[in-house]
């Protein structure tokens, strides 16, 4: 990781409230989200991490009766994520999302990774080959896999699978990537794994 | 490939959002088209029907002439079919599910049974009309009676009523049997005073919804051979038969029937257009009856839902 | 329980003899409850044992080979034939057109239901669905020869008053409930966070549903059509209403034909005496009928094994 001795900012949380119906989850958080860099989100279980991490890319639009008030800015085109004008759908296509527990698709490996590129409409096989080894090699699970790119994915273990996850979030190159609690539901030592691959990330 | 320019990016969103509505236009047609059937189906029956739904419909028997004809003897034997049915399926299918989820040790045995109910739910329904037209109507000599069809049908919905029984006993928390259990009941006495009444609801629901299908088959009971042209009702227990001889209590589950979803069959198999007019109206009541049994049964699935909460 | 004298002993010696006594009735009503479980069993015993041994009487007036080969089915003419693929063909294409109506429009529904509607259309549909599911095939058979069929005849006027296709048709319509619901409950069971991996990645709700639920479920899917299957086969009286009766070797849904099951309905409404070899072909037919949907639901599980291996 970088120190950038003037950090550029990415992303703003400004006077961020939100609800699920009528029970307020976040209040009025403001905080700064610099380019390049890693933020980690410290606090008690059930504090709100999740639900912070999860209104960046607009999770929370996927279920009824959840309430955003304040903003997100985005930078560098300033754009407010939580307006109503803004297509959820555009967010998350330039943030990233690994999950808390891994959740790969019921396909192959190499279709999992793929995932979001032919979300994107790319077909191009030569594309996507590069694209899915250089995302792979990026999550440090290439080795591992590259001779059984089409056995399915939950075949792989806990560990694999979350970094499968990593790899499926990097290969459509995302401007912003959200972890929440990756290695929660893992060992140890896949644990480690990951830390170490998001500290070079 | 080139990054992606936010024009590209916001076309290609514009684009799957409009797939996204067409499928769910889609969607609301096929789901829109089976409503469509309902009304269509009981509007036409209604409007074709209208002139024969009136009371000499319900107390006639059926005719030759199409304008005369009426329904009597086909609704008391669908009503006495049901009783049967019911009074066969339901004893039957509650120990059945009771057994199943109370006393069953995993076994062999228990995964035959349980094999065995799935797979009855997919036997096509003519199957068990030859099933009873050797074993009852032949081999135990029932005849084509009211018995025979009761019986029949009861074989039809034992599955149903199982699984809705087996449903509805699996919904009661272990705590209810613990308690029950700990004041020293037997496992009977918890049966029959805690676990089929709290299930009764659920019972009720499968019972209701098993009967609804049973008042409607057709293909078994024919296959048993029931008779299309029935002009008289079965005996009423002690009247008098013929001369002197007085009918018994249970003399009318012998008698030959036919029930209201033959006596629609032979009027639209009939070449004559007059009776189609009354295979609407049959049609009509029948529908009203299996629908109304149906709603019931939603209706009751439904308050449960709301009101029970361990 | 301590006692200190002798009555009280004498109680509890009471109370164990009873408890005894309650042991004997506690077992019998286990029996009792178990015999009821086994009726199922002996529901499917008798339907195989009829099956067979009515048939086993057939096949030796008949032999197999006639059987499965001769295409003419006039077992009640002077000129007996025995052609049991006149009346196969008529169920297979019956049941082709309801299941092109019925796997899409019953998949339709259910991911509809399941990924797009909210929790009021929900639960407004599904009673729909189960109230037509509900409806009597006799009605349905009503609805083929009188409604469908007409209408069909303005666009198609060279349709016969009695055909495969219309009473395919309305079986196929009278088959969507079951699939949709069934569909519906595989596809809702399929965890939100394999939905949320998909949305995070900017999927809409279609790309999502298409290629990350429905591959999800496609077990559950495959159970709903090997049922829509064997509900197609095993439907008589929309068949029997709307398709005609007389038997035709035919492939064509426009034609009128008999299927094994209009057929058994045929002979049932006559009086064929019991043991004549006209009352055994009904056994010999729903025979068939029954290896037919046995055959359907075995190549469906095997189905359903392979889809899996290859995701």
């Amino acid at each position: 990781m970088q120190i950038h001795d003037n950090p550029t900012l990415k992303a703003e949380a400004r006077n961020l409230n939100f609800y699920y119906g009528e029970a307020k989850a976040l209040k009025g958080i403001n905080m700064p989200i610099y380019d390049k860099k890693v933020t980690a989100l410290i606090g008690p279980s059930g504090c709100g991490k999740s639900t912070y991490l999860r209104s960046f890319n607009r999770m929370h639009d996927l279920y009824p009766g959840n309430r955003y008030e304040g903003e997100i800015r985005f930078f560098p085109d300033n754009t407010n994520l939580l307006s109503p004008e803004v297509d959820p759908i555009e967010v998350r296509m330039r943030i990233g999302m690994v999950f808390q527990k891994p959740n790969p698709f019921p396909k192959s490996i190499y279709e999992n990774v793929a995932y979001g590129l032919r979300v994107r409409g790319e077909n191009n096989k030569r594309v996507l080959d590069d694209k899915i080894e250089h995302a792979l090699r990026g999550a440090a699970i290439w080795d591992e896999v590259k001779d059984r790119l089409q056995d399915l994915a939950s075949n792989l273990s806990g560990g694999q699978q979350q970094r499968l996850c990593i790899a499926r979030a990097l290969a459509t190159d995302p401007e912003l990537l959200l972890f929440d609690e990756p290695t929660s539901a893992l060992d140890p030592i896949a644990t480690g794994a990951i830390e170490e691959l998001v500290h070079e990330l | 490939m080139q990054p992606m320019t936010t024009e590209q990016i916001r076309s290609l969103i514009a684009k799957g959002k409009a797939k996204d509505t067409i499928f769910q236009a889609l969607g609301i047609f096929c789901l829109g088209l089976g409503l469509l059937v309902i009304f269509l189906l009981v509007g036409d029956m209604l409007l074709r029907g209208m002139e024969r739904l009136n009371l000499e419909f319900f107390t006639s028997f059926a005719s030759r002439r199409a304008g005369q004809a009426g329904i009597l003897s086909a609704w008391v034997g669908s009503l006495l079919v049901m009783l049967v049915t019911g009074l066969a399926a339901v004893p039957l299918g509650v120990a059945a599910g009771v057994y199943l989820e109370e006393y069953a040790k995993r076994n062999w045995i228990t995964d035959i049974i349980e094999i065995n109910i799935t797979n009855l739910a997919a036997v096509p329904s003519i199957v068990y009309g030859l099933l009873s037209l050797g074993i009852f109507v032949y081999a135990f000599g029932f005849g084509q009676s009211i018995l025979t069809a009761g019986l029949t049908l009861a074989l039809l919905i034992l599955p149903i009523v199982i699984v809705s029984t087996r449903e509805a006993i699996r919904a009661i928390p272990a705590m209810i049997r613990e308690g029950s259990m700990a004041v020293g009941a037997t496992r009977w006495q918890t049966c029959r005073y805690h676990i089929i009444p709290y299930a009764m609801p659920g019972i009720l629901t499968g019972v209701i919804i098993g009967l609804a299908r049973a008042i409607g088959e057709t293909a078994p009971i024919i296959t048993i051979g029931a008779l299309t042209f029935i002009a008289f009702l079965p005996p009423v227990p002690f009247t008098e038969m013929s001369e002197g001889v007085s009918a018994g209590l249970f003399d009318w589950v012998m008698s030959p029937f036919t029930v209201m979803p033959i006596q629609i069959f032979n009027w639209t198999s009939r070449p004559d257009p007059a009776f189609e007019i009354n295979a609407a109206a049959a049609g009509f009541v029948l529908m009203v009856m299996v629908l109304s049994m149906n709603a019931i049964a939603i209706y009751l699935r439904y308050k449960m839902r709301k009101n029970i909460k361990w | 329980m301590s006692s200190n004298n002798a009555s009280d002993l004498h109680q509890v010696s009471d109370r164990l003899a009873k408890n005894a006594m309650r042991n004997v009735t506690e077992r019998l009503i286990e029996f009792v409850l178990f015999a009821a479980a086994a009726v199922s069993v002996l529901t499917t015993v008798g339907i195989v044992y009829v099956l067979v041994s009515e048939s086993f009487h057939f096949f030796q007036n008949v032999s197999i080979v006639d059987f499965l080969t001769d295409t003419q089915w006039t077992p009640l003419f002077d000129d007996a034939h025995y052609g049991i693929m006149v009346l196969i063909s008529g169920t297979l294409v019956s049941s082709g057109v309801a299941l092109l109506v019925a796997i899409p429009m019953g998949t339709i529904i259910a991911i509809y239901l399941s990924e797009f509607a909210n929790g009021k259309v929900r639960e407004i549909a599904k009673p729909v669905l189960e109230l037509l599911g509900g409806i009597p095939t006799i009605v349905f058979g009503y609805f083929a020869l009188l409604i469908i069929t007409p209408l069909l005849q303005k666009i198609l006027p060279e349709l016969p008053g009695f055909s495969l296709l219309s009473a395919g048709l309305v079986m196929g319509i009278m088959i969507v409930p079951y699939i949709a619901s069934l569909s519906e409950d595989a596809m809702r069971a399929v965890p939100m966070s394999m939905r949320e991996g998909s949305y995070a990645m900017g999927g809409t709700k279609l790309y999502t549903a298409l290629h990350v639920v429905v591959p999800a479920a496609i077990s559950g899917l495959a159970a709903s059509y090997i049922l829509g299957i064997s509900r197609a086969v095993g439907e008589t009286m929309i068949l029997a209403v709307a398709a005609g009766m007389q038997p035709n070797l035919t492939w064509n849904p426009m034609e009128p034909a008999a299927t094994i099951t209009s057929y058994i309905v045929q002979v049932a409404l006559g009086d064929l005496p019991h043991g004549s070899i006209g009352y055994q072909t009904i056994f010999a037919a729903g025979l068939t009928l029954l290896l037919i949907t046995l055959l359907f639901n075995i190549a469906g599980q095997w189905l359903r094994r392979r889809f899996r291996e290859a995701y």
